[in-house]
């Protein structure tokens, strides 16, 4: 009854290759099913404690409230049905397909930090991302915030990721780990896994953490992302026309990340960042930095030296500008929002075709998303594409392609086919069409 | 039996398990509960109800500390008891309230306190850790995981602004002062509401009496429209999410399009403006808009309210962890400043 979905979309029987046409739907569906056939899905660990949701092409999440009573029972429905993308919850339910929300029971849950290159503004997305104004057609390369034409604001954006964008979601990531490890002292149940798409999942799925109230999520998210910040409550307070602060060797936490961050702007000599973060003439800054091993000694035992006649004044400055740079960039809906569901570790991400990795912590720094999470083969693919920028993957470059046919191995075709930009040369209706 | 000491001990932190050991010992019975414990119940209530200046919080509690062992059992039982009133008249912004009071009477105490025992084995009577700072410069330290069990609401108390190393927070005496009393918020909060199960008959008749009375009263207090011209910036975040997505001209489903709007009559926002909201959305028909949105504000008639942050829930409508149990009283508490609730900061 919950499938009735996936048989109205997927009413036809597979007619394989031979001389019938074959829709782009039904090819993809193909090559996914092929691929849930030779695979034994692991994840998620609690697997009948979790509440599931699928997704067609185009939608990621089209039905939900799903349950399955084992992980064999998961792995049959991703071979029968196929679906284009497979989220859980983080959260672990009494009755996970009960509704609404409130009748499953929440018992507890893990906690999901997600880190997207979307949210990171990289600049790499200048030259592989397009963007098209949705009042006037106007249509271009890039990220803009308004319509280069008619100045409407209401733009729909066409984006990719590359291997760049990958690697400054991973440092991200890192400094993530480093806070969870460091500060929280979390250091058991971390799993992370490749998005399948443009960036990574951390799982905190340790016992410590699973029990947390909704609102100590919060305090821990804002702790990750440095929201509400308050310098005095972490201590620098003013007195007598003089900032001072707790002594760099009793400091913890943030108070100690905007000292370290303040020290190594120091060290930097970059006296024009300095005149920029504290609002004062490149003398000044140049006077600070001149003096920067007095001024850090001086720091270091919680006194602000008198730089000026706003000394006070340049310090908050310095301090909010150093940490405004050191909060992480992680989705907050995801990590708050305890009914949302992410992508299931191990399966298809329906937008790229590429699998949701695992990966080991230890070998992140090397773990190249766009060639490893590559699961389809290379048997030659003809096809239409629409538009795309130059792709780097599985190895291998392609493109860029403007309404030309082409010649792919078949894990680019899927990659192209899946993002919507391309469709099989022998049959020219688009699939958006096809789902009309 | 009791010493004094422990009595007033108990009497200061009533929701102690102390307290807890009193009552029992003490053989407390709901159905003979002496008048004088009714009547102080309610007062806590009424008192509770809304806030006051620093001065007379002071005297309010500092009466508890000359009493007799007799009125020091009063309070005692008055807290159970006035729980269960306030459970019986289920309005969640007066157990906030009631919570606030006891959050403030802690801090109260506790910065009158001398013995440090007593400060660290306050937490523990919590259900808490608290041990001396192993590290020089701070008072205690308490486990990141159970410093997470009190109540965020004031800057000071974020996460983010707490000295933590290695999943443990360090605090000086006055910030320790105020975990536990943030603590104790949280504790008598989430401890309501109480079973109604056998509760005496009139318990249920003394509370509606109260609920009718306070009502009233805050009747005549609270008009939204008092605060104002409408002020996106003080929406709460569900609102603001549905508000801009139509304004962007996305398409948001029936429930959303329903609750803002009733959100925003509640505010107090001209219909003109509302429909006018409404005129980016995929199949607007400004003639139905207008009359839907005519109906909600009722004129006089049948209104419809917004609904409460866990019917948003229900709705996958609410996409943060506000302090609130209601958006309108997220948009309340912003318009005022939300300043009645930090009169405990550090320079007092
Ligand atoms: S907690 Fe309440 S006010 Fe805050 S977003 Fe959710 S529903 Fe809205
Ligand atoms: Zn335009
Ligand atoms: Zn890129």
């Amino acid at each position: 009854m919950v499938f009735g979905l996936f048989l109205k979309l997927f009413p036809h029987p597979w007619y394989g290759f031979g001389d019938h046409v074959v829709s782009d739907l039904d090819f993809l569906t193909e090559r996914f099913r092929s691929f849930y056939q030779k695979t034994n899905v692991s994840e998620p660990p609690g697997v009948e404690f979790r509440e599931f949701g699928y997704g067609i092409f185009g939608k990621k999440i089209s039905g939900r409230h799903l349950n399955f009573v084992s992980l064999a029972e998961f792995n049959s429905f991703l071979r029968s049905q196929v679906p284009f993308y497979v989220s859980y919850s983080p959260a672990f339910y009494q009755y996970p397909a009960n509704r609404p929300m409130a009748a499953k029971e929440l018992l507890h849950s893990d906690i999901v930090y997600e880190f997207d290159a979307d949210d990171l503004k990289t600049p790499c997305a200048q030259e592989h991302d397009f963007w098209e104004c949705k009042s006037c057609h106007a249509a271009g390369r890039g990220v803009v915030e308004a319509c280069s034409s008619c100045g409407g604001s209401s733009i729909a954006a066409d984006q990719w990721v590359c291997e760049n964008c990958l690697e400054t979601v991973k440092k991200q990531v890192f400094r993530l780990v480093d806070v969870i490890e460091n500060d929280f002292g979390f250091s058991d149940g971390l799993d992370f896994n490749f998005s399948g798409s443009k960036g990574f999942h951390i799982h905190l799925r340790g016992k410590s953490v699973q029990g947390l109230s909704a609102k100590a999520r919060v305090e821990l998210l804002d702790f990750v992302t440095g929201t509400n910040l308050d310098l005095q409550s972490l201590g620098f307070s003013e007195s007598n026309n003089a900032l001072r602060c707790t002594p760099f060797r009793s400091s913890h936490g943030w108070s100690k990340k905007i000292l370290e961050a303040l020290h190594e702007l120091l060290e930097s000599g970059d006296a024009s960042r300095l005149a920029v973060a504290g609002s004062v003439s490149i003398r000044t800054a140049n006077k600070v930095i001149e003096d920067k091993t007095a001024v850090w000694e001086s720091v270091q035992k919680g006194l602000f030296p008198t730089v000026s006649s706003k000394s006070v004044v340049f310090w908050k400055n310095v301090l909010e500008f150093v940490s405004s740079d050191l909060g992480l960039s992680v989705d907050r809906q995801t990590s708050m929002d305890q009914y949302k569901i992410i992508r299931v570790p191990e399966t298809l991400h329906g937008s790229t075709g590429l699998l949701a990795k695992k990966i080991i912590f230890n070998s992140l720094s090397s773990f190249n998303a766009l060639e490893e999470s590559v699961v389809f083969g290379n048997d030659p693919v003809k096809l239409f594409v629409s538009r795309a920028p130059k792709i780097r993957i599985g190895g291998e470059s392609f493109g860029p392609f403007e309404n030309q046919e082409t010649e792919l191995p078949e894990f680019a075709a899927v990659f192209l086919l899946c993002h919507g930009a391309a469709t099989l040369a022998e049959n020219h209706v688009p699939l958006k069409e096809a789902l009309r | 039996m009791f010493s004094i000491d422990e009595l007033r001990f108990a009497s200061k932190f009533p929701f102690s398990a102390t307290s807890r050991q009193v009552l029992k010992l003490n053989g407390f019975e709901l159905n003979r509960v002496p008048a004088q414990v009714l009547k102080k119940a309610v007062l806590l209530i009424v008192f509770a109800q809304k806030p006051h200046k620093k001065a007379e919080y002071e005297k309010f509690f500092s009466e508890r500390q000359i009493g007799s062992s007799d009125l020091l059992l009063t309070d005692v039982q008055a807290f159970p008891v006035a729980k269960i009133l306030l459970s019986a008249m289920n309005q969640p912004e007066f157990f906030d309230r009631f919570a606030d009071l006891f959050a403030r009477q802690t801090f109260f105490y506790l910065s009158l306190e001398s013995n440090k025992e007593t400060l660290l084995g306050l937490a523990n009577e919590m259900n808490s850790k608290a041990h001396p700072s192993s590290k020089q410069g701070f008072f205690a330290q308490v486990a990141l995981t159970d410093f997470l069990e009190a109540n965020f609401r004031e800057d000071f108390m974020k996460l983010v602004n707490q000295q933590l190393d290695s999943g443990t927070i360090f605090l000086n005496r006055n910030d320790f002062c105020r975990f536990l009393s943030e603590l104790s918020r949280e504790r008598v909060a989430s401890s309501l509401p109480v079973s109604l199960e056998n509760v005496p008959k009139n318990f249920v008749d003394v509370s509606r009496q109260l609920k009718e009375q306070l009502a009233f009263r805050k009747r005549q207090e609270f008009d939204f429209k008092s605060l104002g011209s409408v002020d996106q910036d003080a929406f709460p975040p569900c609102m603001a999410k549905i508000y801009s997505e139509l304004l962007a001209g996305q398409n948001v489903n029936h429930p959303g399009r329903f609750n803002l709007a009733t959100f925003l009559v509640a505010i107090g926002m001209p219909t003109d403006q509302i429909v006018d909201a409404f005129k980016g959305a995929p199949n607007f028909d400004e003639k139905v808009t207008r009359y839907q949105v005519e109906r909600i504000a009722g004129h006089g008639k049948a209104k419809y309210s917004p609904s409460s942050c866990a019917k948003m829930r229900e709705y996958e409508l609410c996409v943060a962890n506000c302090p609130v149990t209601h958006p309108l009283q997220f948009y309340r508490n912003q318009k005022q400043g939300a300043k009645t609730a930090d009169a405990q900061s550090a320079s007092e």
